[in-house]
C-alpha cells in the first residue's frame, strides 16, 4: 500500500487486480472508498489468514518499520475468531501510529502501538474472554464518535478496555456513549475524562454517570474553568459514587452561588466523602451527603477562613449551614492533599457539625449538651474509622478533653456538675465507659486512669451508643 | 461586667459577631503576669469547637496573629515568667498554633505520657533554652488527638517562630 491510497480502487489498481475481486475478497470492508490507515486487505485467492498488503497513509507499511501481522502468536490463538478480522479491527484503530525514537534524524521512522489482538493477547485470558474482548473493541473502535478522539485518547481508551475485562456489550455502550458526549468538550476536558474512565478502570458505572454529568443542563451552563474543576475531580476521584454525587452538587443552589475557588474546594470534599466508604462508615457519610446534596435537602456548604488565629478550627455549624475552613483546603483542580488536617475536615468535622444541625444543638449547662458533643464526635469518628470508638478511645479521644477545664466544653460541664441530678447522670456515663463506679468523689482519677486497670474488657468495649440521631438520618 | 471584660466584650463581638448575651468570657487566671490579663471567650448558644483568645496589655486588647503579635505579649508580660508561661502565650496567640492543650506536666494528660513511653518517645516538660533563644514543649490537638512538640525560637527584636512536628501517632 503506497502512501496517499483511500480506496480499495486505488489498491487494485496498483496491484494490476480487478476492484471488484479484490472487494469481494474483503467482505467486511464497509467502505471500500475510505480506507482506514493500517486496515488490511486480502487478495483475492489467498487462504483466510493470509495478508496482501495494509493501508498505511504514514508511509510504514512496507518499510522495516511494519510488521508481519501474520505472526506465530496470531496464529497459534486458541480462539475461534477469524484472526484476519481481528487484525482488520487493530488496525482500524491505529491511526494514530506515533514516530519511534529511532536516531536517524534524516528520516524518522514511525511504529504502530499494538494491535486490538496484541492488547488482548498478553493478557492470561481464557478464549471467551478474549473474544468478548476483540469484539467489544472492534465495536469501540469502528465506532464514528469514538474516531473523532484524539488518536492518543483512543489509544488509551482501547488499552484501558483491553485491561479490565469482561468487556460485555454494557460497557462497550456505555463507553461509547460517554466519549460521545465527551465530543463536546474542550480537548483538555476531554483528556480529562479519558484519563479519569483510565483510573475508573472502564468501571461502566464510573461511565454512565460521567456521561450523565457531563450531558446535564447545570454543567453546561458552568463556565469553562468551572467544568474543568468538575471534570477534575471526578478524575482525581475515579469512583461512581463520587461522579454521581458530583452531578448532584451541581444541582445545588449553594453550589451555584459559590465562586471558583469555593467550588473547587466543595468538590474536593464531596468526592472525597463520595468515595470513602467502605473504609468509613457508609451510612453516615451517605446520610451526611444527602443532606447537602439530596434533592429534598436544604443544607448548604459555605467556605470561610475560620479565624486565622485558631489553626485547628475545621468547621462550625448554624442555621444550616455547614461552615468549613477554606484555610485548609486549596483552591484548584488537584486531587485533595491528604494530611490530618484535611483528613480530619473532611472525614470527620462534616458529620460531626452535621450531627449538630440534625440534633438543633445548643449550649446548656447540663448533661444533656455533654452528651451532644458526645454524639457528635462519636459520629465523626464512626464516619471517619468505619467502626464505633471504644471505650478507651472514648475517654482519650474526647471525655478528657470535655471535662478539661480549660476547654468550652469542661467549663460547661463544671457549671452542669454543680446540680447533683446532672452530675449523677455524668457519672452513670462515666461509668458505662470506664466499668467502675463513679460518684464525686473519684470521678477526677478514674478518668485519667490507665484504662489497662479498669474491670476486663472494658478498654476494648464500644462506646455506649450517644443518645439522640447518630447516623446523620 | 468590669472595663477590661466589656473591652474583651468589643473585640469578641467585631470579630466573631457574637452578641454579648451569648458569650462567655473567662480569665485564665493562671496566666496572669504583671498588667497583662488574658482571657477565653465561647459562644453559649452554638455548639463551637473553638474558643476565642483575647490579651489585655497595658489596656489595650490583643488577638492572635502572627509571630510579632506573639512577641509583643512577651515583651510586655514575660518578665519572670516560666516555660509553661511561654508555651501557654505562644500557643494561644501564634495563629500557626491557635490552640491546643499544652502539656505542663505529667498529670495533665497521663494518657499521653503512657502512650509517649509504648512508642519510646520521653515525655518532657516545657523547657527555655536561652542560648538558643528557643521554647520546646508537647502540644497536644484535642480535636485529632495528634501530639507535636513545638520548638519556638526568637531572636533578639524578631517575631516568634514556630515550628511544630508530630510525635503521635507515629508514622506507619
Amino acid at each position: 500500500m503506497q502512501v496517499g491510497e483511500t480506496s480499495l480502487a486505488q489498491v487494485a489498481q496498483r496491484l494490476q487486480l480487478d476492484a471488484n475481486d479484490l472487494l469481494a475478497a474483503n467482505p467486511r470492508i464497509a467502505n471500500p472508498n475510505s480506507l482506514t490507515p493500517g486496515q488490511e486487505i486480502r487478495k483475492p485467492g489467498t487462504a483466510k489468514g493470509d495478508l496482501s498488503t495494509k493501508v498505511d497513509t504514514t508511509g510504514s507499511s512496507n518499510d522495516a518499520g511494519s510488521r508481519d501481522l501474520t505472526t506465530n502468536a496470531s496464529k497459534q490463538m486458541e480462539s475461534s475468531i477469524d484472526s484476519a478480522a481481528m487484525r482488520t479491527l487493530l488496525n482500524a484503530a491505529y491511526a494514530g501510529a506515533v514516530p519511534a525514537d529511532s536516531g536517524a534524524p534524516a528520516k524518522a521512522e514511525v511504529k504502530r502501538g499494538p494491535s486490538l489482538e496484541e492488547l488482548v493477547s498478553d493478557k492470561k485470558y481464557g478464549p471467551d474472554v478474549k473474544k468478548q474482548m476483540l469484539e467489544g473493541l472492534k465495536t469501540v473502535s469502528e465506532n464514528a464518535n469514538f474516531k473523532k478522539l484524539d488518536p492518543a485518547d483512543q489509544a488509551t481508551i482501547l488499552k484501558t478496555l483491553a485491561a479490565n475485562p469482561p468487556l460485555a456489550q454494557e460497557k462497550v455502550s456505555r463507553t461509547l456513549d460517554l466519549f460521545g458526549s465527551a465530543n463536546s468538550l474542550s480537548a483538555a476536558d476531554r483528556k480529562l475524562v479519558v484519563d479519569g474512565f483510565n483510573a475508573a478502570h472502564a468501571d461502566s458505572t464510573y461511565a454512565a454517570n460521567l456521561k450523565q454529568l457531563i450531558d446535564d443542563a447545570k454543567f453546561k451552563s458552568l463556565k469553562d474553568p468551572e467544568k474543568t474543576a468538575v471534570l477534575s475531580q471526578a478524575k482525581n476521584y475515579p469512583d461512581a459514587r463520587s461522579v454521581k454525587n458530583i452531578d448532584r452538587t451541581l444541582q445545588k443552589d449553594w453550589f451555584a452561588a459559590q465562586d471558583l475557588s469555593d467550588k473547587q474546594r466543595s468538590l474536593k470534599v464531596i468526592a472525597r466523602l463520595s468515595q470513602y466508604p467502605p473504609k468509613g462508615d457508609e451510612k453516615i457519610i451517605k446520610n451526611t451527603l444527602d443532606k447537602f446534596i439530596g434533592d429534598k435537602s436544604d443544607y448548604k456548604l459555605d467556605w470561610k477562613s475560620l479565624h486565622v488565629d485558631s489553626g485547628t478550627t475545621y468547621g462550625e455549624g448554624g442555621a444550616k449551614t455547614l461552615t468549613l475552613n477554606k484555610d485548609l483546603i486549596s483552591a484548584d483542580n488537584s486531587k485533595m492533599v491528604e494530611n490530618d488536617d484535611t483528613n480530619h475536615l473532611t472525614l470527620n468535622t462534616v458529620p460531626h457539625e452535621v450531627n449538630h444541625l440534625l440534633n438543633d444543638d445548643k449550649v446548656e449547662k447540663n448533661f444533656k449538651y455533654f452528651q451532644a458533643e458526645y454524639r457528635a464526635w462519636y459520629v465523626g469518628f464512626k464516619a471517619e474509622h468505619g467502626r464505633a470508638p471504644t471505650n478507651q478511645e472514648a475517654m482519650e479521644q474526647r471525655l478528657l478533653w470535655q471535662l478539661n477545664p480549660d476547654s468550652f466544653y469542661g467549663k460547661q460541664a463544671a457549671e452542669a456538675m454543680k446540680d447533683p441530678t446532672e452530675a449523677n447522670k455524668l457519672f452513670e456515663f462515666l461509668g458505662k465507659v470506664t466499668g467502675q463506679k463513679v460518684d464525686a468523689s473519684n470521678w477526677q482519677t478514674v478518668i485519667k486512669s490507665d484504662p489497662a486497670t479498669w474491670p476486663h474488657h472494658a478498654k476494648q468495649a464500644a462506646a455506649p451508643e450517644p443518645e439522640g440521631n447518630f447516623d446523620n438520618h | 461586667m468590669d472595663d477590661k471584660v466589656t473591652k474583651i466584650a468589643e473585640a469578641a463581638k467585631v470579630e466573631y459577631g457574637w452578641t454579648l448575651d451569648e458569650m462567655r468570657i473567662d480569665e485564665v487566671e493562671r496566666l496572669r503576669q504583671q498588667s497583662c490579663t488574658f482571657y477565653t471567650v465561647g459562644n453559649t448558644v452554638r455548639p463551637l469547637s473553638y474558643q476565642a483568645n483575647y490579651a489585655l496589655v497595658g489596656g489595650k486588647v490583643v488577638a492572635p496573629g502572627d509571630g510579632n503579635v506573639v512577641a509583643r505579649i512577651l515583651d510586655a508580660c514575660s518578665n519572670g515568667a516560666g516555660a509553661d508561661w511561654w508555651a501557654e502565650i505562644v500557643t494561644r496567640f501564634h495563629r500557626n498554633l491557635g490552640s491546643g492543650i499544652v502539656l505542663r506536666d505529667e498529670t495533665v494528660r497521663p494518657d499521653i505520657v503512657r502512650k509517649m513511653a509504648a512508642a519510646g518517645e520521653k515525655f518532657t516538660r516545657p523547657a527555655m533554652d536561652k542560648a538558643k533563644h528557643s521554647l520546646t514543649f508537647l502540644l497536644l490537638n484535642p480535636e485529632t488527638y495528634i501530639l507535636y512538640r513545638v520548638q519556638a525560637t526568637r531572636n533578639p527584636g524578631g517575631p516568634v517562630e514556630v515550628v511544630k512536628s508530630k510525635i503521635l501517632p507515629a508514622a506507619a
